[in-house]
């Protein structure tokens, strides 16, 4: 008996419309008001079910980096000396400057992470495709994301081999330098030659070069209203956020 | 426009789209190699100049691009704002491929150390104005010392560009240079820029 197909979540164009404003924001916007849409994001994401996912890779990979920035900006920049500890003097100008790096960087990591956290790479693909998207570029993404999985994995084999045969990650730069082609040729290797067969594939199947006719999925009307007016709210919010962006360097 | 949409069918195809994917992924799978043997380099654009070579410079923009989008997605989001330095890495090492340099490794040799500079030009605004000159990455001490001695962050993150870059790119050319010369040339003679090894 065939099984009841599980209704199809649709992607929602507003969701990448607003993370995309924010990333305008981020260099849009004075420090003042950068903070305030970030107090904003920080709100709504924090009580979202994919905080932990959001904030783990912001602490682990973003906190230092502001951290390292407010360091070197505070102490070699040049301006009036803000406070110091010890013989350390953290000038204002770097302060001030690092800052406006920080708030940025955290609102563009947020609001990206807040994004993929929400929207599966799949779902983006197939949204895509509807709109008309050039099959090409969504065949790219997804095969190289299963390639690295596929080719790490051999990379793994091959370097436990080469260590049977007595590769010592302890000696000089030179030496370790060696070994990095008998892992790469056999890599390579066989990966072009796969390729190249996968291509022979596609080009037997007939894979079309042009893009993807745009048809849309089949969804309920009600989705089809929602997703028109997050589509229009969304290239709407969009705009504002050029033009703001514009007006900013112009002036 | 004509010219250039054949230009971009002749270089991104079915035949071609694989081998995209393939030199994407092992941007990746390099790092990955790189901190197996603990290299003091970072050898993350091999992919992009190996289907540079083998293909041509939009198919090498392309490998550029996508390599940086998936680490991005994947890894850390600040490689996707380096995405404009792949392009200039993919192209530069396409055009460099088409007048022969991948043909000897004392060709490859200079012309990776010029594309070092390229890269150090692209990357220094992208490091300054978007990460205040930190990247997290092994030289940032270098950001910390420029700084140290009186130059601007824009200057620091060129000369931090400036003194990694360069040998980086230089042994990238060469490792694609011995990689050229080890693939079987029944593999190699398939290719589109077969022509170009």
């Amino acid at each position: 008996m065939p099984t009841p197909e599980a209704p199809r979540r649709v992607y929602n164009p507003l969701n990448h419309y607003v993370a995309l404003t924010i990333v305008l924001a981020a260099f849009a916007f004075k420090l003042e008001w950068q903070l305030v849409v970030l107090a904003a994001l920080v709100s709504v994401t924090l009580f979202s079910p994919e905080r932990k996912k959001i904030y783990r890779g912001f602490l682990k990979f973003v906190l230092p980096l502001i951290l390292i920035g407010f360091l070197i900006n505070g102490i070699f920049f040049t301006g009036n000396v803000a406070f110091s500890i010890g013989p350390v003097k953290f000038r204002d100008q770097g302060l001030l400057f690092a800052s406006v790096v920080a708030t940025r960087l955290a609102l563009i990591v947020i609001a990206i992470s807040y994004y993929f956290s929400r929207v599966k790479p799949e779902t983006i693909s197939e949204y895509l495709a509807s709109r008309g998207a050039d099959r090409r570029f969504i065949y790219i993404y997804l095969l190289s994301v299963a390639m690295v999985h596929l080719m790490r994995d051999k990379l793994q084999k091959i370097y436990t081999a080469q260590s049977a045969r007595g590769l010592d990650t302890t000696k000089n730069v030179f030496a370790r330098a060696k070994y990095l082609l008998p892992m790469l040729v056999p890599l390579s290797y066989s990966y072009i030659a796969e390729s190249l067969d996968r291509g022979l594939a596609l080009r037997a199947a007939n894979f079309s070069d042009k893009k993807s006719p745009a048809t849309p999925i089949v969804v309920p009307l009600v989705e089809i209203i929602v997703n028109r007016k997050g589509l229009f709210i969304g290239r709407l919010v969009l705009l504002a956020g050029v033009a703001v962006t514009i007006a900013r360097f112009v002036k | 426009m004509a010219e250039a949409s054949s230009w971009f069918e002749k270089e991104v195809n079915a035949t071609t789209i694989p081998l995209i994917a393939f030199g994407a992924a092992l941007n990746i799978v390099v790092g990955q190699a790189v901190q197996l043997i603990k290299l003091p380099l970072y050898l993350d654009s091999i992919g992009t100049i190996l289907i540079a070579c083998v293909v041509g410079p939009l198919a090498g923009m392309l490998t550029g691009a996508f390599a940086n989008l998936t680490l991005g997605l994947f890894f850390n989001y600040a490689f996707i704002f380096f995405i404009p330095v792949t392009l200039v890495i993919g192209a530069f090492s396409g055009f460099a491929a088409r007048i022969g340099v991948f043909r000897r490794w004392y060709t490859a040799i200079p012309t990776g150390l010029l594309q070092g500079v390229l890269s150090a030009i692209a990357s220094a605004p992208i490091a300054a104005f978007m990460f205040g000159g930190v990247t997290m990455g092994g030289t940032d001490f270098l950001v910390l010392y420029f700084r140290a001695i009186g130059k601007s962050i824009i200057q620091s993150a060129f000369l931090q560009g400036l003194a990694a870059d360069p040998v980086d790119k230089a042994v990238s050319y060469l490792i694609v240079y011995f990689l050229l010369t080890r693939i079987p040339r029944s593999i190699l003679i398939r290719l589109p820029g077969y022509a170009n090894t």
